[in-house]
């Protein structure tokens, strides 16, 4: 008997991306149901979480800083299963410290954009190339084209030697490129400023990603800018179809140890 | 609880006022003792039609109710002439919102639900919370239908863009709307831009927005049938005095700053957020309980406003306990009651759901943990009597039949026609038509529109099928379960109103539904708003009559294409007192905004050019039109040949390109507006990045002078059709009594070469058309 | 010469009450009392350019905002003043700035945290909510800032 992967996408007060990432992963043939902040039911059913994009909290303070300190969020860290964070999901994960997860605290941060035509919030579309395999994502896999909305992209650290970590330890997933696939740290291709035109990274499991760019939002082919105008997967697809089967290998190798 | 604090004696909210003895000195003194806008008359009238006098609370009220903004006084009565009927109208004009039939699904019918509104004066003092508020309010008025909110489109109006004035507003509003609806989540699917002197001293915010219902879901924005003994909910922001007589205050031309400041509403989107999250909640709970409800928002006139409207359309009586409203400040009875404090909005539910209601906003979605004393709090109840009826401190401070609380009053204004001083202007051919074209590509208001929906979020929720500068419309894909999308655009050309207001509306729709034809959709319904001066000015008041006269042939003369009847206004809003107290009147300007439905997104197609070898081809013959033009305004003059349209040969015109679109025969399509034919192929090979690598050849040929040729706005299109597709196009077109002339061809080497009568007239690598056009607008407001 | 701007909101301000409810919530905060907040911008240019930066509608919105010099010393002995910057150029403000007729050199834009501590070390306290909630290192900075009495 198979299992169907289902995941918990979570909606915090100022979520935004909730629908549209149930939809995405819905294609991607998991199940997801959206659960509220202070829903208090039992977390252990979902094989993973989805963190939306959108506003928690109304950025106060920082973005994502309110939502990271949420109970939720502790529970959810507590399953230690897939956790996917999009745009202000990847912000809840840099300020909880579950991204790049190294000691337990806080080691970046996204900070706000910067680049030189445009100031604020910009929202526009770019490719990422994968760069790191983790449960989302295979290194050397095709360019990916992807749109991005948001006013503080900036993955910065002041932790010294922390960038050379991550890729010495497989944890940079995803880099700004053109469409040819060349990654150019400088704008518009880098469309915030992000140390070395970084846009994703896991953790060192690499069951947990922080990215800035938007899947959901590029899973169909007829979301693509002047692209054809079908219902076929689109480019961000790729995102949530590893993050599926991803899942699945965890139930079979749980199932496999269980009847051992 | 006093209700003034000037002169010693403090009137309080239940005090009665005597007007009717009252002699012009004493109203005079009452009008400026309480920020009344009532002329004397109208305060007079008050007491007759209550047959009494009536207390200050009472006196607020229709200072409000009465005002252009709420009771449409001045133009109620011509406004009757537009056309709101057509077989796929679900819902017209009487509600919060229109609702028109999208799509069925299942077997079941939803709707697109749509409504504008204008935001002007605000925005011109405050222009942040203006433009904010602004999305605000609209949002709102979709939500209370019990759609799902997705989509916003913005058309803007500015001064000289020379003016820092200018710069600051526009930056200022685009930064308000951006922060506003991106928060929310809305994604902004279109909008326009325009500059020029008139609006030097008055802005023009204009919001549309877009919902999806199924039609059984529809909630009503008056008291269901048995709703007498339902309990009144009051949802949202805490109470305060924010904006208090904004209502009254948008009829009152530009004067004291400091003044109209303090009127100014705070908007809270994070708040407005999760009250639409928790809203959405709500109308599932509606639903699966089967019971009926009344949602209305507070807008102009607050709680009182949407309780007594909410009443009296539903035929019953309300009486509303002004204690029980949460509120953030002290502040006397009747500033609760008609306040128009942010994001809040008002049910009638029966007693067995409040429960429900309740626990969904303030538990749920733990409202009062968003934003201080935000909540759902009952505040009153229906009563079967038609009384209007609040209650504040154990008294009565008002008491009025209902109705006569919401029908308002009627004028009819004297209309006196403008004489026309237009004159075409006898102006040489330019020396360098390269030049003539680049100049027309930086122009403000034809350049690239990119340095505003940068900061708006085009992409959230997922529906973008086609964004801002991809195409003449926006279209989402609003089902998950459906190909059905909608498109929409909004338009207006306010030269064309200087010239004539007739001939700018007409050319408002007309252009409109070719925006949304360019993308391959039926034109199927329209939302407006009404920009114009003061009304109580006869000629102000014959350019408004013009203009509404305009849109309804141009709805009447451009049929539906699928049903024949007229493309019905479901919705809409009239914004008077533009101008500034020097006198001068913005251009006329009756923005409209056109919704379309295409039954497959998948044959949509963007504006942008995709293979050399291509037909380039014109349908809609060049005229000498160039009144009101781009070209002109660059030469510094106006011109008096506004483009007129022939509403039958439109008529044939948008319905074909529609069948070639649908029919796959297009690869691109564009229609000709501002900037003319020059700039209508321009960004078709620069596309919405400008960053478009294809060029074109144009051959054009006949008798018209060649800047006539490429500059004039006789509105039309021009398509792409590639070489195989080209016979069928031809006989397509033949058979409409549409004529498909060849102008040229897309090319391989990136520059646009234009030849008139096989003279070659410019040459210019897209290189250079794309600074212009991609810098025109940031170098205008830099 | 740089000039300091705080910013102080005249409508209820979420972001404080959000902040104080969060920080009663984590351990160790028992201490804390009140909490209200500044928005910050530190202008470096020719001159002293507060009063023109006072009637800037992106730095200070008449409709919600009162602008000040300097910190009012507030007499609260048990107060302590946290200065969270953000660290290096705001160069989107700058050019904002530059366009409204204000060029700056540098333009550096934070936040003012005033603690009131119920019991214990207010100054210990404000240390502790940076490092634990107000703060982020690693695009921000913080010190502790006298009030002028």
């Amino acid at each position: 008997m198979s299992h169907v992967p289902r995941i918990a996408v979570i909606l915090f007060p100022g979520t935004n991306d909730h629908e549209n990432s149930q939809l995405a992963a819905q294609a991607a043939g998991m199940r997801a149901d959206i659960v509220r902040w202070n829903d208090a039911r039992d977390l252990a059913a979902y094989d993973g979480f989805l963190l939306p994009g959108g506003w928690s909290y109304e950025d106060r303070i920082r973005a994502g800083v309110i939502a990271a300190k949420t109970e939720i969020m502790a529970r959810i860290r507590a399953q230690g299963k897939a956790v996917l964070g999009v745009c202000n999901g990847a912000q809840i994960l840099v300020e909880s410290g579950m991204i790049p997860g190294l000691s337990g605290k806080v080691e970046m941060a996204l900070a706000p954009n910067r680049n030189p035509r445009i100031g604020g919030y910009y929202c526009t579309w770019t490719h990422m190339l994968p760069v790191g395999t983790c449960a989302f994502a295979t290194k050397g896999e095709a360019v990916i084209r992807i749109p991005v909305a948001h006013g503080e992209g900036r993955f910065v650290t002041r932790e010294p030697g922390l960038i050379e970590r991550l890729w010495r330890d497989n944890q940079v997933v995803f880099q700004y490129c053109t469409a040819a696939g060349e990654v150019v740290d400088a704008f518009p291709v880098n469309p915030n400023g992000s140390t070395q035109a970084i846009a994703g990274i896991c953790n060192r499991e690499g069951n947990v990603l922080a990215m800035m760019p938007h899947p959901e939002r590029a899973s169909w082919m007829r979301q693509v800018p002047e692209g054809v105008k079908s219902g076929d997967a689109g480019p961000g697809r790729t995102v949530f179809a590893h993050m599926k089967a991803f899942m699945e290998r965890g139930a079979r190798e749980t199932r496999a140890e269980a009847a051992r | 609880m006093s209700g003034d604090s000037e002169n010693g004696g403090a009137l309080r909210a239940g005090d009665t006022v005597p007007v009717a003895a009252m002699d012009d000195a004493g109203l005079a003194r009452l009008r400026k003792q309480h920020g009344l806008s009532l002329t004397h008359d109208e305060l007079r009238l008050i007491a007759t039609k209550l047959a009494r006098d009536p207390t200050l609370t009472e006196l607020h009220i229709f200072n409000i109710e009465w005002s252009e903004h709420c009771s449409y006084k001045s133009s109620k009565r011509i406004l009757r002439s537009l056309p709101t009927k057509a077989p796929n109208v679900i819902l017209g004009p009487s509600e919060d919102a229109g609702i028109v039939e999208f799509a069925v699904v299942d077997g079941e019918r939803y709707g697109v639900v749509l409504r504008q509104e204008s935001h002007n004066h605000p925005s011109h003092i405050v222009p942040y919370e203006g433009a904010a508020t602004g999305v605000g309010g609209i949002v709102r008025d979709i939500l209370c239908m019990g759609a799902k909110v997705v989509g916003l489109s913005d058309p803007l109006r500015f001064g000289n863009p020379s003016l820092q004035k200018t710069k600051y507003l526009a930056t200022t509003v685009i930064d308000g709307i951006a922060g506003y609806g991106n928060a929310i989540g809305v994604p902004n699917l279109c909008g326009d831009i325009a500059f020029n002197a008139s609006f030097d001293d008055n802005c023009l915010v204009n919001v549309a927005c877009l919902g999806i219902v199924r039609e059984k879901d529809i909630i009503h924005s008056y008291a269901p049938e048995g709703a007498a003994g339902y309990d009144i909910v009051l949802v949202g922001k805490a109470t305060d005095s924010s904006g208090f007589g904004g209502a009254a205050f948008a009829s009152v031309t530009m004067d004291d700053e400091a003044q109209h400041k303090s009127a100014v509403q705070v908007p809270d989107p994070f708040l407005k957020n999760v009250i639409i999250r928790a809203s959405y909640a709500v109308f599932e709970e509606v639903r699966a309980q089967g019971i009926s409800a009344g949602f209305k928002d507070c807008g102009a006139g607050g709680i009182m406003c949407a309780t007594s409207e909410l009443g009296a359309s539903g035929g019953v009586g309300v009486r509303v306990d002004i204690d029980k409203v949460p509120v953030s400040m002290e502040m006397p009875a009747f500033m609760t009651a008609c306040s128009e404090t942010q994001e809040r909005l008002v049910w009638m539910v029966p007693k067995s759901f409040t429960p429900t209601l309740l626990r969904v906003y303030n538990e749920d979605f733990a409202l009062p943990e968003v934003a201080e004393r935000a909540q759902a709090s009952v505040i009153g109840e229906v009563i079967a009597q038609r009384d209007f009826i609040l209650v504040a401190d154990g008294e009565e401070i008002a008491h009025a039949p209902i109705a006569e609380v919401t029908e308002g009053i009627t004028y009819e204004r004297e209309a006196r026609e403008r004489t026309r001083e237009a004159r075409e202007p006898d102006l040489p051919e330019p020396d360098d038509y390269a030049k003539a074209i680049l100049d027309v590509l930086a122009y403000p208001d034809v350049a690239s529109k990119a340095r505003a929906y940068k900061h708006y979020d085009t992409e959230v929720q997922g529906m973008a099928v086609i964004r801002p500068g991809e195409a003449d419309a926006g279209v989402i894909k609003p089902l998950p379960d459906s190909d059905a999308a909608i498109a929409i655009s909004s338009d207006c050309n306010p030269l064309y109103g200087r010239i004539s207001a007739y001939w700018c509306a007409a050319n408002a729709v007309a252009e409109c539904m070719r925006n949304v034809a360019a993308v391959g959709a039926v034109p199927s319904a329209f939302t407006n708003c009404l920009n114009f001066g003061n009304p109580e000015r006869p000629e102000v008041l014959w350019e408004f009559t013009e203009a509404v006269r305009g849109l309804a042939d141009a709805c009447n003369g451009i049929p539906h294409k699928l049903h024949g009847g007229c493309v019905p206004i479901v919705s809409g809003n009239v914004s008077f007192y533009n101008e500034s107290t020097r006198g001068t009147a913005i251009d006329p300007s009756p923005h409209v905004t056109c919704v379309g439905i295409l039954d497959d997104y998948a044959k949509a197609i963007t504006m942008r050019v995709k293979r050399e070898g291509s037909a380039l081809c014109l349908i809609g013959p060049r005229k000498d039109e160039l009144g009101g033009s781009v070209h002109y305004q660059l030469q510094g003059e106006l011109g008096a040949n506004v483009p007129t349209v022939d509403f039958a040969a439109a008529t044939r015109e948008i319905h074909a390109v529609i069948d070639l679109i649908g029919a796959r025969l297009c690869l691109a399509c564009h229609d000709i507006s501002d900037g003319g034919l020059a700039a209508c192929v321009a960004e078709m090979l620069l596309g919405g990045e400008g960053d478009g690598a294809i060029g074109a050849s144009l051959s054009l040929e006949g008798g018209l002078r060649t800047s006539a040729l490429l500059f004039s706005q006789t509105g039309g299109f021009v398509l792409e059709i590639a070489p195989e597709h080209l016979a069928r196009c031809e006989e397509l077109c033949r058979d409409a009594g549409v004529a498909l002339t060849r102008i040229g061809e897309t090319i391989a080497a990136p520059e646009l070469r234009i030849a008139h009568n096989h003279k070659a007239i410019a040459r210019v690598p897209l290189a250079r058309l794309a600074h212009a056009w991609l810098t025109g607008l940031e170098e205008a407001l830099r | 010469m740089r000039t300091e701007l705080f910013v102080r909101l005249l409508i209820p301000d979420a972001t404080a009450i959000t902040a104080l409810r969060t920080l009663k919530a984590m351990p160790g905060f028992e201490g804390l009392g009140a909490l209200s907040r500044y928005d910050y911008y530190a202008l470096e240019s020719g001159g002293d350019v507060f009063a023109q930066a006072a009637q800037c509608d992106i730095l200070v919105n008449a409709n919600k905002h009162k602008a000040l010099r300097a910190l009012p010393g507030d007499g609260a002995a048990r107060a302590a003043h946290l200065l969270v910057r953000d660290l290096g150029d705001d160069d989107a403000l700058m050019r904002r700035l530059a366009g409204l007729g204000l060029p700056v050199t540098h333009a550096q834009r934070g936040v003012l945290w005033t603690l009131v501590a119920r019991s214990g070390d207010a100054q210990a306290l404000a240390r502790k909510a940076a490092d634990e909630l107000l703060h982020n290192q690693h695009y921000q900075e913080y010190e502790l800032r006298e009030a002028r009495r």
